[in-house]
């Protein structure tokens, strides 16, 4: 497992880049997402997903669509227009942030 | 899930103050669903068993304070924005109507009756008024108009009290403060009033619609 602190600043573009492949998805659903395609290498908080999830709907990135399953609500998240757009954004400058991080590994 | 089961997490949540609808909704699926991915990957286990390797996954107590001080965040700028928004609503007509009756209003008892006496008046109408919406609103479903409650003390005390303990304090025989300001002051109380009395029932409609599927 990774040191977490690494996810800290990437966990919003990580959901949105999710959201942009797969359309809509739940809370539950995101974290689960995250871990197997990560091949559990990243072990997010639960607690820290929603917060998360929720501020970016504050900033009107994600949309959200109320359903009822087995007898309870479920919140969809989906992008919004503002959402499509950061995920782009936000998906290339996180790849260029790794090149940038793998070059300075590699031994000299 | 069985609806024993369901019941069991609300319980579950409610203990660690989770238990308005609006905030709990979406817990209680994560519970749900977490719970029955755990008995499915293994099947030994019983529910209380699941539930509590759920709950060690989720983060314990201290992820649900986490949880609830962002929901509050969240839900301090939504009844911010409505109470904005009911303000607002006050300019067109017939709603400009009240504006008029709240100037008209402070006209006469800043006109007629002595500062301390306005200052004390408007202080028994907004505790009166926080007691009445308290004891309607105490058993309130959503956490969005619980949090409108606790907030009350804020607004009255920033936008009504706070400039009239200026007023009174710069007030003296022989230089009283401008009757304009003493106006403007107390008509903003008044409006307030009336502002505050609509804001948790329109916090609660607009939480119902949100949440009109939840139980």
């Amino acid at each position: 497992m990774l040191n977490n602190s690494f996810l800290k600043g990437t966990l919003q573009t990580l959901i949105l880049r999710l959201l942009a492949d797969r359309g809509q998805m739940y809370g539950y659903q995101i974290i689960k997402e995250l871990k197997t395609n990560s091949d559990n290498l990243l072990h997010i908080k639960e607690a820290a997903l929603y917060p998360a999830l929720h501020k970016l709907e504050a900033h009107g990135f994600l949309a959200v669509e109320q359903r009822m399953i087995s007898g309870r609500l479920r919140k969809y998240y989906h992008l919004s227009e503002k959402g499509k757009t950061a995920a782009s954004e936000q998906g290339q400058q996180l790849s260029a942030f790794v090149k940038a991080v793998q070059q300075l590994l590699k031994p000299l | 899930m069985e609806d024993p089961q369901i019941r069991a997490i609300r319980r579950y949540l409610a203990k660690y103050e989770i238990k308005h609808i609006d905030v709990r909704a979406e817990l209680l699926d994560h519970f749900a669903s977490a719970v029955t991915d755990i008995q499915k990957s293994q099947p030994n286990l019983s529910f209380k068993e699941a539930l509590m390797v759920a709950h060690r996954r989720f983060g314990g107590k201290k992820a649900f304070t986490k949880y609830l001080n962002t929901a509050k965040e969240k839900v301090n700028k939504k009844v911010a924005k409505t109470i904005g928004s009911i303000a607002l609503s006050f300019l067109g007509w017939p709603g400009v109507l009240v504006l008029l009756f709240a100037l008209v209003a402070a006209f006469v008892v800043v006109r007629f009756l002595p500062l301390e006496a306005v200052y004390f008046s408007l202080l028994l109408l907004f505790i009166g008024q926080a007691l009445y919406l308290y004891f309607e609103w105490k058993n309130t479903d959503y956490y969005l108009v619980k949090r409108s409650i606790s907030n009350y003390g804020w607004y009255v005390y920033f936008l009504v009290f706070l400039p009239l303990n200026n007023l009174l304090l710069f007030n003296s025989t022989n230089r009283p403060v401008s009757s304009t300001l003493a106006i403007g002051v107390v008509a903003i109380g008044v409006f307030l009033l009336v502002v505050i009395a609509k804001t948790p029932r329109k916090l609660s409609e607009k939480a119902a619609e949100q949440y009109d599927l939840a139980d």
